[in-house]
């Protein structure tokens, strides 16, 4: 088992008028093929900007200080960040793709749900819908019909679109009236697969559904439709950025079964991102717990649950509301990032803080085989 | 697939178009006052339309009024001269009747021109941010700081009636142009701002060869096909665009710096699409509406201006079939006493003013109905 992703000394900061964010301080992370990892963690400790990140996707006063996002691909690993913008495009929704956490803003209010979905095979996937659409060229050739002059010039377009589909004269072309209906049978193909895709997230009746608009589906209907959005060119790395969070409970057991099961038969990775514990431990094989920008603890899910080191995770893992016990909270808040804590960013917080605490950061370390903890309580213990 | 079957496709796919013009229109019908404005509008368009049919033009240019001597003093109306004639002897119902088509003209061309200015300005600067907003906001904020009505005026008085393109300038405009384009429209961000001033540099190079070539020929034209000839109402139609255009520019920049927010503007960029593609199909759907109800409120105001243009001499040349210049020629004669003269001023008075109200009753109709945040549930 490889790596697909690893992101290394990550620093990201946003200038604003108030001062210097530092949403994120060295963050290092690997996600291994065919894995789920889950980042915990409170609101705005940074996680989905860690996804964003990796899409390199910062909004606009951010900006990415230092560190690597390393993807691999067929030609070895590239980092995220120093490529081009045409390239990142080639891999966003290809090799990478994200499921956004409202479903109902992130699907255009104005397209149907054909649309939407067929646009991502527009941007990744023209070729095959050509391939697709001049096989059914053939089928019709074959036939006898008053058509059949339409058909040739039609396969001349196709055959030529097949070599170069993102030629700019297809742009004009389509732009001209009555000439652009050669469009047509690509369109029909790209219906057949969306039609397809939806079914498998299963939509039921996806003929229907396909021609409705966003506004027109329940809650769990829009955010499977983001999910086929996301999973149509079956990415690699899939990011789950708090994907049920909007929805109510039984819709979303059946979202994240439907996720689970659709990881198996695409075999990607997920970055499982959520703030409830109980879908961590429903989904994941490893955690990662976020603080305020910087990650505390690493670990396999089992481990975190019944064995978490970081005072952090052991207070977050307390604060699993069980019933018949007193609810036990985390004391004080989330500190300002504008002015972070010095040193151990939680050590205001931290029952066991020490007077090392204040002043160096604790670099993150491997406690025991694949237990990582960013603490000085347990730096002592692998030296 | 037979001839029935593709029309059912058809019908089918125009299916929701035909749905929502609908109830456009059933929406429309249930407010008497943009009934009114249809109305009165439809009774402007029914004049422009059969203008050479209510009054046949004598001349071989239809939009000048025809006079029936040169005596100052306005004649009431008659059979022959069914309003009257203004100062000058100059036809009234001939005049007014050729003016509305002036008026649509001068309303329509400078709204669409301001609009489309104000569209590509405002999603380049909205979209783009950083320096090119910057850039483009200060240029706006520059035509804002004078008074609206004395910039057009000025402008009107400054462009010359003939307008030719030098080769050095003209060069380097059109360099300045295809930068501006290639700039925006291809390339990462930061390979795009290199194109863009490689080509302007060229265009400097050139621009420098072309004068170097045609020694002190600076001023060489390009022949007629680069000249403009700009009749006065054009003149007229340039400065109005020039003075109209930053408001649109600001509100699409506004309604952009909106969407580029939402969730599905960020979930196209993680799908992979490129920019063109996001500011075609996600943001101006999304945003332009405002816009068109701006428009659709501005062009009555546009017409109350460039009358006002008229009145002041400004506008149209002597004689040219125009209300404002209906209105200017009774300027002597409104003050007199017992308003002997009343149907040198009140007949194209009530031509103009009737057309704003039926804009604006319209406009606002526009808005009730086609504003999605505005009506159903």
């Amino acid at each position: 088992m490889g790596k697909i992703l690893e992101i290394e000394d990550l620093v990201l900061r946003f200038y604003t008028y108030e001062g210097v964010v530092k949403a994120l301080e060295g963050i290092n992370l690997f996600v291994e093929k065919g894995e789920t990892l889950g980042i915990v963690g409170e609101t705005g400790c940074g996680k989905t900007m860690t996804a964003l990140s990796i899409f390199n996707l910062i909004p606009s006063p951010g900006r990415i200080e230092g560190g690597r996002v390393l993807l691999q691909t067929e030609n070895g690993p590239i980092d995220i960040l120093s490529q081009k913008e045409d390239v990142l495009r080639k891999i966003r929704g290809k090799t990478i793709s994200m499921i956004f956490q409202e479903p109902g803003s992130a699907l255009n209010p104005v397209y149907t749900v054909n649309d939407q979905v067929s646009e991502v095979f527009l941007v990744h996937q023209k070729k095959e819908l050509v391939k697709n659409a001049l096989d059914g060229l053939e089928e019709d050739l074959k036939k006898e019909s008053s058509m059949r002059f339409f058909y040739k010039l039609e396969k001349g377009i196709y055959k030529k679109m097949l070599k170069n589909p993102e030629s700019f004269s297809w742009k004009v072309l389509s732009r001209i009236p009555i000439v652009r209906r050669y469009q047509n049978r690509l369109k029909t193909e790209m219906r057949k697969a969306v039609v397809n895709i939806l079914r498998e997230m299963e939509i039921p009746d996806p003929e229907r559904v396909t021609d409705m608009y966003p506004h027109e589906l329940s809650g769990g209907m829009q955010q499977r439709v983001v999910i086929a959005i996301a999973l149509t060119c079956n990415p690699e790395l899939l990011i789950a950025d708090e994907p049920t969070t909007s929805l109510d409970v039984t819709i979303q057991a059946r979202i994240l079964d439907l996720i689970r099961r659709l990881k198996d038969r695409f075999e990607s990775s997920i970055i499982f991102i959520t703030h409830d514990m109980g879908v961590i431990a429903e989904m994941c094989d490893r955690v990662a717990v976020m603080y305020a920008g910087a990650i505390c603890e690493i670990a396999d899910v089992v481990e975190v649950f019944k064995n978490p080191l970081h005072p952090y995770a052991k207070a977050l893992v307390e604060s699993i509301p069980r019933p018949g016990e007193d609810f036990k909270s985390i004391e004080g808040t989330v500190p300002n990032l504008i002015e972070p804590p010095t040193g151990c960013r939680f050590h205001p917080r931290c029952p066991m803080a020490k007077e090392v605490c204040r002043r160096i950061r604790p670099k993150i370390v491997e406690v025991k085989k694949n237990h990582f903890v960013s603490c000085h309580l347990y730096l002592g213990q692998t030296n | 697939m037979n001839i029935k079957q593709r029309l059912n496709e058809f019908r089918k796919g125009i299916g929701p178009t035909i749905k929502e013009l609908k109830f456009m229109i059933s929406r429309m019908k249930k407010s008497p006052l943009s009934i009114v404005g249809a109305a009165i509008l439809v009774f402007y368009i029914a004049i422009a339309i059969l203008a050479p049919v209510l009054a046949p033009p004598t001349s071989w240019d239809p939009y000048m009024i025809p006079r029936e001597g040169y005596r100052a003093e306005p004649q009431a109306p008659s059979e022959k001269h069914i309003f009257g004639t203004a100062q000058g002897q100059y036809d009234i119902f001939y005049g007014c009747i050729w003016g509305t088509r002036t008026a649509f003209r001068i309303g329509f061309l400078v709204v669409l021109s301001a609009v489309a200015m104000g569209i590509v300005i405002g999603v380049i600067s909205g979209y783009y941010g950083g320096i090119y907003d910057e850039v483009m906001m200060r240029f706006t904020d520059v035509i804002y700081a004078f008074p609206g009505l004395i910039l057009v005026m000025a402008l009107v008085i400054a462009v010359p009636v003939t307008f030719r393109f030098h080769i050095g300038p003209s060069m380097l405009i059109i360099a300045g142009f295809i930068a501006c384009f290639i700039g925006v429209s291809i390339g990462s961000e930061r390979s795009r701002l290199r194109l863009a001033l490689v080509l302007l540099g060229l265009g400097l190079v050139a621009t420098a060869i072309a004068t170097a070539v045609f020694p002190g020929q600076m001023y060489l034209t390009l022949g007629s096909l680069m000249s403009v000839r700009f009749t006065p109402l054009d003149k007229v139609m340039l400065a109005l665009v020039v003075v109209g255009w930053p408001t649109y520019s600001r509100v699409m920049r506004g309604e952009i710096l909106r969407v580029k927010q939402e969730d599905y503007v960020e979930a196209a960029k993680a799908v992979g699409c490129s920019d063109a593609r996001i500011i075609f199909r996600h943001i101006l759907p999304n945003s332009i509406y405002p816009l068109l109800i701006m428009a659709s409120l501005d062009i009555g105001a546009i017409v109350l201006t460039a009358a006002a243009l008229s009145f002041l001499g400004l506008g149209a040349p002597q004689g040219y079939a125009d209300w404002g210049q209906m209105i200017s020629f009774s300027r002597n004669w409104i003050a007199v006493r017992g308003n002997y003269y009343w149907f040198t001023w009140l007949t194209p008075g009530l031509f103009i003013f009737i057309f704003v109200l039926g804009w604006n009753l319209l406009g606002d109709a526009f808005r009730d109905v086609s504003d999605p945040t505005l009506r159903r549930r």
